[in-house]
């Protein structure tokens, strides 16, 4: 065989060599992006008048790189909006053997849309926590572990940690 | 007289190839094709010199001579077939390159059989020649390969803990269906309530025949002031999801009451 096809394929193997570290390297460690969309219906149990104590909550979780935003949407049942809350911090680590995204929250946004109305009792208290790691630390540490997981349908079951909240939400892509 | 890798015994009409010990004794064809190249070293020999006979033998055909030049450029080798080189339309020309036609310290090697080896095993792999590059270019290639059995060795070394549940409890409904009560706690003390609140609940479904819900997660918060449900199922193929968050900060709670399990439909 002459000795440039053997050259050839010689660095032909050394660039698929390269090419599936790429890939494997890709597949094995996949960028630590997270996008999820949960929604809730939310009861105030205390209140017991026809159609009181009841509210939506929409969830918008995205941690992208070291960026990470947690938006609480608060509304009534007619669709008008009850609240917001917004959380801006980074996305400390993903751990891998517990399987855990970690997130440091540092900065935090309320707004009070339910001017008449008393503000969903789920916003008084997540308002709550918040502000009294904040306040206390300068931070809002918290951490989401997927425990059901399909990505071909899309969803997760996911825990927050330190409130051990679960909650089901959409896959955002 | 060494020609690549092999050595020619004129008087004898021996080929040798030196790195794999190989002999051929030369066929009358091949014999007289070389020796007629090797007396004309980089001149072109036309296939009717090349094939020419004499008073002993008959003349070559030129498919014996083409053939001949076949055999021998096989035994050469791929590293010193292109020594015999075909000249279109006119023959064909021999040319020896002395860098590539240097003979083995054969003495030294037959005295040694395991260097021998050595060098034979060292010559199958890297040939004889650009060694030194050719071998950084096997390393090279195995350090890749064990750059990605490593990735995929500590992969698969990774065992993930997910939280395991405080407690799960199964009821099966009229219809046969399964529904799954997956409870999590964030300690393992003082969930009495988590545990009344899942059995509560898991009463409610009982009252249905069926329910699109298959699994149902249960969470009291830290402070046991946020009940959490999440239902997980599906319905007409559809997979659904459907999460209930209960506040209540009185004392005595009562999150899950009669009137609230029929307000949310639990069967639907």
């Amino acid at each position: 065989m002459n000795r440039k096809v053997l050259w050839g394929i010689n660095l032909l193997v050394l660039m698929l060599l390269a090419v599936s570290i790429t890939v494997s390297y890709r597949y094995l460690n996949p960028p630590e992006t997270l996008m999820l969309s949960c929604s809730s219906e939310l009861f105030d149990t205390s209140d017991v008048a026809e159609g009181a104590g009841k509210h939506y909550l929409l969830v918008d979780i995205m941690a992208k790189k070291q960026q990470a935003q947690i938006n609480y949407r608060y509304f009534n049942l007619d669709g008008t909006l009850a609240g917001t809350i917004r959380m801006h911090g980074k996305l400390v680590d993903f751990d891998k053997q517990a399987n855990r995204y970690n997130f440091s929250v540092d900065t935090k946004e309320e707004s009070d849309d339910n001017q008449n109305e008393q503000l969903p009792r789920h916003m008084q208290y997540l308002s709550y926590i918040s502000s009294f790691n904040l306040d206390s630390q300068g931070m809002h540490n918290l951490s989401i572990e997927p425990l059901d997981l399909d990505q071909h349908r899309d969803y997760a079951v996911v825990l927050f940690q330190p409130s051990n909240t679960v909650c089901g939400c959409r896959l955002v892509h | 007289m060494q020609l690549g890798d092999c050595l020619f015994d004129r008087q004898r009409g021996l080929l040798t190839n030196q790195v794999s010990g190989e002999q051929w004794h030369l066929p009358r064809a091949e014999l007289q094709v070389l020796t007629l190249l090797l007396a004309n070293q980089d001149k072109i020999v036309a296939k009717q010199t090349l094939g020419a006979g004499d008073d002993q033998y008959a003349a070559l055909s030129d498919s014996s001579v083409t053939r001949a030049v076949f055999m021998l450029r096989s035994f050469l080798g791929p590293m010193h077939e292109q020594m015999i080189e075909t000249v279109k339309g006119k023959g064909y020309r021999l040319h020896i390159d002395k860098r590539l036609s240097q003979p083995l310290p054969n003495q030294s090697i037959r005295s040694n059989p395991l260097r021998a080896n050595y060098q034979t095993m060292i010559t199958w792999l890297f040939g004889k020649h650009h060694r030194v590059l050719k071998a950084w270019v096997g390393v090279l290639v195995l350090l890749l390969c064990i750059l990605v059995g490593g990735q995929w060795l500590v992969a698969a070394s990774i065992k993930v803990h997910h939280t395991a549940p405080y407690d799960s409890h199964s009821i099966t409904l009229e219809s046969g269906q399964q529904v799954t009560f997956i409870s999590y706690a964030k300690s393992k003390t003082n969930n009495t309530s988590l545990v009344a609140l899942s059995q509560k609940l898991a009463k409610g479904f009982a009252s249905c025949e069926s329910s699109p819900w298959q699994q149902i997660y249960l969470s009291l918060s830290h402070d046991k002031q946020v009940f959490n449900i999440t239902m997980r199922g599906e319905k007409l193929g559809q997979s659904l999801v459907r999460n209930l968050k209960l506040t209540d900060y009185r004392q005595q709670k009562s999150f899950i009451s009669d009137a609230w399990l029929t307000e949310v439909s639990l069967c639907e």
